[in-house]
């Protein structure tokens, strides 16, 4: 996980009451892009995308954490992490466009649309398999608690340290093992019965 | 749908291979778009700030710049007065503002009744008196040496369009009149109004003396012009000029006692009986342009 940027640990150093680095900050919006945005625009693009693999979805996501990030710009430059908290925006963006999408699709009563799609080709047919593969682990990442949604994919699918993680989620390190922990065996027993891995693995724990 | 096996491998694994880190360039080139279009927002944003802030920072060092002026006008202001001296700005306003109620008073007059005295010995003696009404004529009758009187009517102020002049009688043309040296000191008081050019224009006058009692309360104003020292008292009151004096300036300069060359008394605003601004043309003679 990178450190936070040399503009953030400045103020972090020198900067007075929390009030006034506020005001100092909000005056500041022309070095926001340069110095937070630009050097995380490829990780928020391949973090929206490895979460919900549609090109239009991830467009909207990424609109959508670009609005949030500007509107919580302030909050950002001060916070002791900011590419963790960004990471954790785009995510929680992520999450929510699957939520939608799941919520549109039950009001509308459509089926997934490549589920429409008929073929026979041997490729296309694996293809298929595969993105059906993908929407139901989407479905159980969404079915988790919002937190612990967020830690599990910033820890198993991103890397990220627990302490990132932690400050990314304003907790501490242990809540975030826990979260981790019981997101960790709830996916487990949900997945399962699609991956043989799994099976072994839910086997030796018990 | 098949089930997935992924060989070594845990959760960790098969999330990671569920959600490759596989963007394409199209999802990508399209997400780039909304990056694009924040920084030129931001950038856009930012010229506009700079802009605000510059013309601020303009008016405030305008102000800063109008205070700082006030503040030594004032200063300057209080250290003239306490000085006692008056500068020669002032001076130069007070006089020029002077002229200029002299010249308006003038401007107002609604007649004018002077007399030009030209002291000399014999013939070179020579004495006018001017009768002006506002929007009539001007009447000079001139007596030099031992030729008699001789009067010039010059309707409504204009010297170039003098119609008469003669013992009454003889008709002349204006050219003639305007370029004849007897009739110079007089042409120069023809009109309050062209008398008012000359005190604006040509006297360069100062306000020097006030002199006050015996009934008289009047100031001085002094100019100077063609070698000849002017001196014009003038009625505290009114702002009309009650005599105008002219000295040879080469015998004041020598410290010689003054000696008067053309003396000048007023009388403003009186009536003037209108026959005496009538020529009289005698029987069979008419002005000469008519």
């Amino acid at each position: 996980m990178a450190a936070a940027t040399p503009l953030d640990a400045a103020h972090i150093v020198d900067a007075g009451t929390p009030e006034s680095r506020t005001e100092s900050l909000v005056t500041d919006d022309g070095t926001i892009f340069d110095e937070l945005i630009a050097p995380m625009q490829a990780r928020m693009m391949r973090s929206i995308w490895r979460i919900v693999r549609d090109a239009d979805l991830a467009e909207d996501c990424l609109q959508d954490a670009l609005a949030v990030i500007w509107k919580k710009r302030s909050r950002i430059r001060c916070h002791p992490n900011p590419p963790a908290l960004m990471l954790k925006i785009c995510l929680d963006e992520a999450c929510d466009a699957l939520r939608r999408r799941a919520r549109t699709r039950q009001q509308t009563d459509l089926p997934a649309p490549d589920n429409a799609a008929v073929s026979l080709e041997p490729d296309a047919a694996r293809s298929l398999e595969e993105r059906e593969l993908v929407e139901c682990v989407q479905q159980a990442i969404r079915k988790l608690p919002r937190k612990r949604a967020l830690a599990v994919m910033m820890r198993l699918i991103h890397d990220e340290p627990f302490e990132a993680i932690a400050q990314a989620l304003d907790c501490s390190e242990v809540t975030v093992r826990i979260h981790i922990s019981k997101g960790r065996a709830q996916l487990r027993k949900w997945l399962s019965p699609l991956c043989q891995s799994l099976r072994q693995e839910e086997d030796e724990d018990e | 749908m098949n089930e997935k096996n992924i060989p070594g491998s845990g959760l960790k694994g098969f999330l990671s291979q569920m959600f490759k880190d596989d963007l394409p360039p199209e999802a990508e080139a399209r997400m780039q778009r909304h990056f694009c279009r924040l920084e030129s927002v931001l950038v856009r944003a930012e010229a506009q700030v700079k802009t605000h802030r510059c013309q601020w920072a303009h008016i405030m060092l305008r102000k800063e710049v109008m205070a700082f002026a006030s503040a030594v006008m004032l200063i300057a202001g209080g250290v003239m007065h306490l000085g006692g001296n008056q500068s020669v700005l002032a001076h130069s306003i007070g006089r020029v503002k002077t002229v200029l109620t002299v010249s308006a008073g003038l401007r107002r007059a609604t007649s004018m009744d002077c007399t030009v005295l030209k002291p000399g010995d014999g013939d070179a003696q020579s004495s006018f008196h001017l009768r002006w009404t506002a929007r009539v004529a001007t009447r000079v009758d001139m007596e030099a040496g031992n030729r008699g009187v001789r009067t010039l009517w010059i309707p409504d102020a204009s010297v170039s369009t003098a119609l008469y002049a003669g013992i009454a009688s003889r008709p002349a043309a204006s050219a003639a009149i305007t370029r004849d040296v007897l009739w110079q000191p007089a042409l120069e008081y023809v009109t309050p109004v062209l008398l008012a050019r000359h005190i604006e224009e040509r006297y360069g006058l100062i306000e020097t003396e006030r002199r006050s009692g015996d009934g008289v309360d009047e100031f001085l104003l002094i100019g100077q012009e063609n070698q000849q020292v002017i001196e014009i008292a003038v009625d505290v009151g009114t702002y009309l000029p009650l005599t105008l004096k002219k000295y040879r300036l080469d015998l004041v300069r020598a410290g010689e006692e003054r000696r008067c060359v053309e003396e000048v008394r007023f009388r403003w605003n009186q009536p003037i009986p209108r026959e005496l601004l009538i020529p009289k043309y005698p029987a069979g003679k008419k002005p000469a342009h008519q």
